[in-house]
C-alpha cells in the first residue's frame, strides 16, 4: 500500500512532468480520475487503481511525442503499486453503481484531444441520470473492482492487510466467525512475509465457482521454505514459529496451496467459501 | 515515561489492557515493563485483557504465552481475560493451546479467580513460616 506520507497525486504530476508541461500532465491525471470514477482524495485513500493507470497510460500515450520519452515514461508508471479496492465510501449495496461508462459515452481509444473534454462530460451526465438504470448491467463489473491488492514492506502493513482482508470478508457475506478466521489466517501469511521474506503481497479475489467466497494469494520472493512437506505436517519445530502460522492457516481455511522453494520464494494459496 | 500499554496495579495484582495492535517492539516492550512491576511491587497476579485486542493470531497468542510463562518464573499467577468468543472459536480451530495460562470470561471473573489462587499461594506461604519462627520459644524462656 502507498505510505500514508506520500501523496500520490503530486508523485504522478511530478513523474509526468519529466516529459510533459504542467498543464498537460494536470489533464491527463484529472482525465484519468474522471474516467476510472475516483476523486483525488480517494486516490489519496485507496492507492492506484488498474483502471485509473490505464487511463492515465492513455493520456500518456496520446501527449508523449518523442517515442523514447514515452517508454521510460510508461516505465515510470509501471513501478506504481496497484492497491486496486473498491471504493472505500459507499456501503457494498451502493457499491455496484462505481461507472463503468454506459457503451455510448465512451471515448474511442484514438480520439483527438479535442473531443475528450465533451465526451467526458457526456460520460459523467450520463451515469448520473442513467445510474438507476445502468445499475443491473453493471453485474458484470470488471473483475478489478472484486479484487485488492496489498503490498508488505513494513510492519503496520501487516494490520492494514488484515483490515483489508476482514472488510472483504464482510462485504461478501461472511459471518463474523468466518471474518475473525479470514482475517487471523491473512495475519499469518503477511507475517510470515514481513518475517522472512521481508516484503511481499497479498491479493483478495472475490470468487463465484465453486462457491462464492474468498481467494487470497500471499506471494513473495523471498528465502523460500525447503522443507514444507515436513513443515506441514508438524513434525518440525521451527523456533521462530514458521509452520504454527501456515499449519494454523490450513486449518482455518476450506482450501489450502503451498509452493515454496528456496531460490524461488513462496506462493500460498487460501480459500473461504461461504 | 509514558507506557504505550500501561500496567495497573490492583492490590496485589497487575492488570494489563491491551488496546493496540501488538508489533514485535511492543511485545518486547511489555514483556520487559511487566517484569519490572512484578519485580517492583511484588505482585503474585497478572491479569492480561484481550478484549481490545482485534485479531489474534498464532504470533500473538504466543507472546501472551511466554510473558504468561516468565511471569509465572517471577512467582505471578496469570489470567487472560476477555476473549472474544470468535477468537476463542479461532484459536482452538487453529490447534493453538495456551499452555500454563489460565483464562477466565471478564475481568470480574479473573480478579475473583486470581484471588482465590493467591490467598491458596499466600496460605502455603504462612505456613512454612509460621513453623520456623523461633520468636515464641525465646519469649517463653525469658518468663
Amino acid at each position: 500500500m502507498q505510505t500514508s506520507s506520500e501523496n500520490v497525486y503530486d508523485r504522478l504530476i511530478g513523474d509526468l512532468m519529466n516529459f510533459v508541461g504542467r498543464p498537460v500532465a494536470r489533464g491527463i491525471i484529472h482525465s484519468a480520475l474522471q474516467k476510472s470514477g475516483i476523486t483525488q482524495e480517494t486516490l489519496q485513500q485507496t492507492g492506484i487503481s488498474k483502471k485509473f493507470i490505464n487511463e492515465v497510460v492513455v493520456g500518456v500515450k496520446l501527449f508523449v511525442r518523442d517515442e523514447n520519452d514515452k517508454q521510460e515514461c510508461l516505465s515510470r508508471l509501471g513501478r506504481y503499486s496497484i492497491t486496486s479496492a473498491p471504493n472505500v465510501g459507499p456501503p457494498p449495496g451502493i457499491r455496484r453503481q462505481v461507472p463503468k461508462p454506459p457503451p455510448r459515452a465512451q471515448p474511442p481509444r484514438r480520439a483527438p484531444m479535442t473531443e475528450r473534454p465533451q465526451m467526458q462530460q457526456r460520460a459523467h451526465m450520463a451515469t448520473a441520470t442513467t445510474a438507476a438504470r445502468t445499475r443491473p448491467m453493471t453485474k458484470t463489473v470488471s473483475p478489478a473492482a472484486e479484487s485488492a491488492m496489498a503490498s508488505i514492506n513494513v510492519e503496520d502493513d501487516i494490520v492494514k492487510v488484515r483490515s483489508l482482508a476482514r472488510n472483504k470478508a464482510v462485504s461478501i457475506g461472511f459471518q463474523s466467525t468466518d471474518q475473525v478466521k479470514i482475517a487471523t489466517a491473512v495475519s499469518e501469511l503477511a507475517r510470515n512475509i514481513f518475517w522472512y521474506a521481508g516484503k511481499g503481497k497479498i491479493e483478495l479475489h472475490e470468487v463465484e465457482n465453486p462457491r462464492k467466497g474468498l481467494r487470497i494469494v500471499a506471494t513473495d520472493n523471498g528465502p523460500g521454505i525447503k522443507n514444507v512437506d515436513e513443515i506441514m505436517s508438524g513434525n518440525y519445530k521451527s523456533k521462530t514459529g514458521l509452520g504454527l502460522g501456515i499449519r494454523g492457516c490450513k486449518k482455518l481455511m476450506d482450501e489450502f496451496k503451498i509452493l515454496s522453494s528456496p531460490g524461488i520464494g513462496t506462493t500460498i494459496t487460501i480459500c473461504k467459501y461461504l | 515515561m509514558a507506557r504505550a500499554i500501561p500496567i495497573i496495579k490492583l492490590y496485589n495484582k497487575l492488570l494489563v489492557s491491551i488496546q493496540l495492535d501488538l508489533s514485535d517492539q511492543l511485545v518486547l516492550q511489555l514483556r520487559e515493563d511487566i517484569t519490572k512491576e512484578i519485580q517492583q511491587t511484588g505482585a503474585t497476579g497478572l491479569i492480561i485483557e484481550v478484549s481490545g485486542v482485534d485479531i489474534l493470531d498464532s504470533y500473538i497468542a504466543r507472546s501472551i504465552r511466554d510473558i504468561a510463562q516468565i511471569a509465572k518464573l517471577m512467582g505471578a499467577h496469570t489470567i487472560i481475560a476477555g476473549l472474544d468468543p470468535n477468537m476463542a472459536v479461532t484459536l482452538v480451530e487453529m490447534g493453538l493451546v495456551l499452555t500454563g495460562v489460565s483464562t477466565a470470561l471478564n475481568l470480574e471473573s479473573a480478579i475473583e479467580m486470581l484471588s482465590e489462587i493467591q490467598s491458596e499461594m499466600e496460605v502455603n506461604v504462612d505456613e512454612l513460616i509460621g513453623e520456623e519462627t523461633p520468636e515464641e520459644d525465646i519469649i517463653m524462656e525469658l518468663e
